[in-house]
């Protein structure tokens, strides 16, 4: 299925053998399920985008972020205060 | 003392008065826990929290002043963060993860004086109605071995409901508190939105998650709910929720045909319309409609999942936890982390999010959902004009065994149809033991309008100390 390539491709993920296979047919079955949203019939005033308010920001005033060391303590690989990844640019 | 009997309020006034301390408290809990590893709730007990319970004892003896939740364990799911302890979703991605900083409902119990006890099992970063989806093993029914817990927060329901703690922090995406509640015979809720932060919690999807308590009665649901409700500097969408409601004598409380149309085919008709009879001689009962109503878990298997492809869109592998060897590129690095650190149905919903956000399918998914969510908002606030609450069911029926509706995701998620409008609708609704069957309990919820969380706790009281 084109489509299920696309979505890996999207979601950064890879199926493989079986679980690709099972993972298709379940899929189409959630899809039918949201499909009652698709197919249901509104009208009225509600039938229009509607924006997030975002009036209530708080003032732009420049607060302590966390340290660096703090921020990195998780990453699997690290070096001098950096993320360490392979090679990005040649 | 068997401590496992007391509620969060007994033992707090037992510490207060001095008539035993937090570290016989804490003593007992560590034990009890110990002894019911079987059960899978509790994933660890922090290293530290005799030493906690020794210093807040320290404190009441020297006459200081103490907070409201002195020497109280409290246990939190395993997605809440509190500096330098682990913290794993239940996910292979995230084992080894150590929290460098803590959730603001961490720091809000902590400054009351309260022991943060260890943290509970749970569905993989809260997908999931059984706790069975968990890199931990499934978590036990606490009132049946071969039963699921219910979900997400399973092992916070489980580990109250054994008596393994006093109350436990859960969070709240489509019923993940409300269910297990139900599912283990103790009390549980969702506040209106915004009125807990979520800073310091792993986002599932923002605009639907909730962290509240689970515990065994209605008031030390509310009394912790106080605790840890407010606005928030780090989170935007925090409100200042006063939790206060004007005391009447008699609550009118609606009863939706939509509901009873459901429950026609259900496992606890016969108890729910008991239990309808017997409401009625302390509450007036009235029908209220919401038509949409129905359609809120199909809305939410679009909004949520969404939410959830962006808010996971952080684990890749560099960041945080765990990255397999052999990767050869960025793309690789993101590719493998994620396909062998995520479990099947956090993969199944950041595929069905993606598929709805993506081009040709936006408008017709996600947007209408959208638009669904506000007709049912809207729906909601009529039906409040007639009424102060609105009673259904929490589930459809009893907890189910284990392994028993793992082969069909769709199933699993019909699970949520009477707690997910709370979220889809962002209300207040608390889930309260009501009946039993065979053997197992049955909750029963009651919804009250935005900001109402003070009448919901209310009415719950009246309904615990006189209905049951």
């Amino acid at each position: 299925m084109e489509q299920i390539e696309h979505l890996e491709f999207l979601s950064k993920l890879k199926f493989s053998g079986e679980d690709r296979e099972k993972f298709e047919s379940e899929f189409k079955d959630i899809v039918a399920f949201v499909d009652e949203i698709k197919n249901l019939n509104l009208s009225g005033d509600l039938d229009k985008d509607e924006p997030i308010g975002l009036d209530e920001l708080r003032e732009d005033v420049p607060m302590q972020s966390m340290e660096r060391e703090k921020v990195l303590s998780n990453a699997p690989k690290q070096k001098d205060g950096c993320y360490v990844t392979p090679l990005v640019v040649e | 003392m068997d401590f496992s009997k007391f509620t969060l309020i007994q033992i707090r006034d037992g510490i207060a008065n001095k008539q035993f301390k937090s570290e016989d408290v804490v003593k007992f809990f560590i034990q009890k826990c110990k002894d019911n590893q079987n059960l899978n709730a509790m994933i660890e007990v922090y290293d530290d929290v005799l030493e906690k319970a020794q210093a807040v004892d320290k404190k009441i003896a020297s006459g200081q002043k103490v907070g409201v939740l002195a020497g109280v364990p409290i246990a939190i799911k395993d997605n809440i963060l509190y500096a330098g302890k682990k913290m794993g979703c239940a996910s292979k991605l995230m084992q080894g993860y150590v929290a460098p900083y803590s959730a603001t409902v961490v720091e809000k119990l902590l400054a009351e004086d309260a022991i943060i006890f260890g943290r509970t099992n749970m569905d993989e970063f809260a997908m999931g109605g059984s706790c069975e989806k968990t890199c931990y093993g499934a978590c036990h029914n606490a009132l049946n071995f071969e039963y699921v817990s219910g979900g997400s927060s399973g092992g916070s329901a489980v580990a109250v409901a054994a008596g393994l703690v006093p109350c436990a922090l859960g969070t709240d995406t489509a019923g993940s508190i409300r269910q297990p509640a139900s599912f283990n015979g103790v009390v549980g809720l969702k506040p209106t939105y915004g009125t807990v932060s979520r800073f310091g919690l792993v986002a599932f999807a923002s605009s639907l998650d909730q962290c509240c308590p689970i515990a065994k009665t209605v008031e030390d649901c509310e009394l912790v709910t106080k605790v840890i409700s407010g606005k928030d500097p780090h989170d935007s969408t925090t409100i200042q929720n006063d939790l206060r409601c004007v005391q009447k004598s008699r609550y009118r409380l609606g009863v939706c045909k939509q509901v009873l149309e459901i429950l026609k085919d259900s496992q606890c008709k016969d108890e729910f319309y008991a239990l309808l009879e017997k409401l009625n001689e302390k509450f007036d009962i009235v029908q209220v409609d919401l038509p949409h109503m129905v359609n809120s878990l199909a809305c939410y298997y679009i909004l949520a999942p969404a939410e959830a492809a962006s808010n996971l869109a952080r684990f890749d592998g560099v960041k945080y936890a765990n990255r397999p060897e052999g990767c050869t590129d960025l793309e690789s690095v993101y590719v493998k982390s994620r396909s062998e650190g995520f479990g099947k149905e956090v993969k199944r919903r950041i595929m069905l999010g993606n598929f709805v956000l993506s081009s040709g399918f936006y408008d017709a998914y996600y947007n209408k959902a959208k638009r669904v969510q506000r007709l049912i908002k809207q729906e909601f606030k009529d039906a409040f004009k007639n009424c102060d609450a609105i009673v259904m069911p929490t589930t459809l029926g009893t907890a189910f065994k284990i392994g028993a509706k793992n082969t069909n995701p769709v199933e699993m998620y019909r699970e949520d149809i009477f707690t997910v409008p709370a979220n889809i609708a962002g209300l207040p609704a608390i889930s309260v033991p009501y009946a039993e069957k065979s053997s197992l309990p049955l909750g029963v919820q009651f919804y009250c309008d935005e900001c109402g969380d003070a009448l919901m706790f209310e009415i719950a009281k009246q309904f615990e100390g006189g209905v049951k």
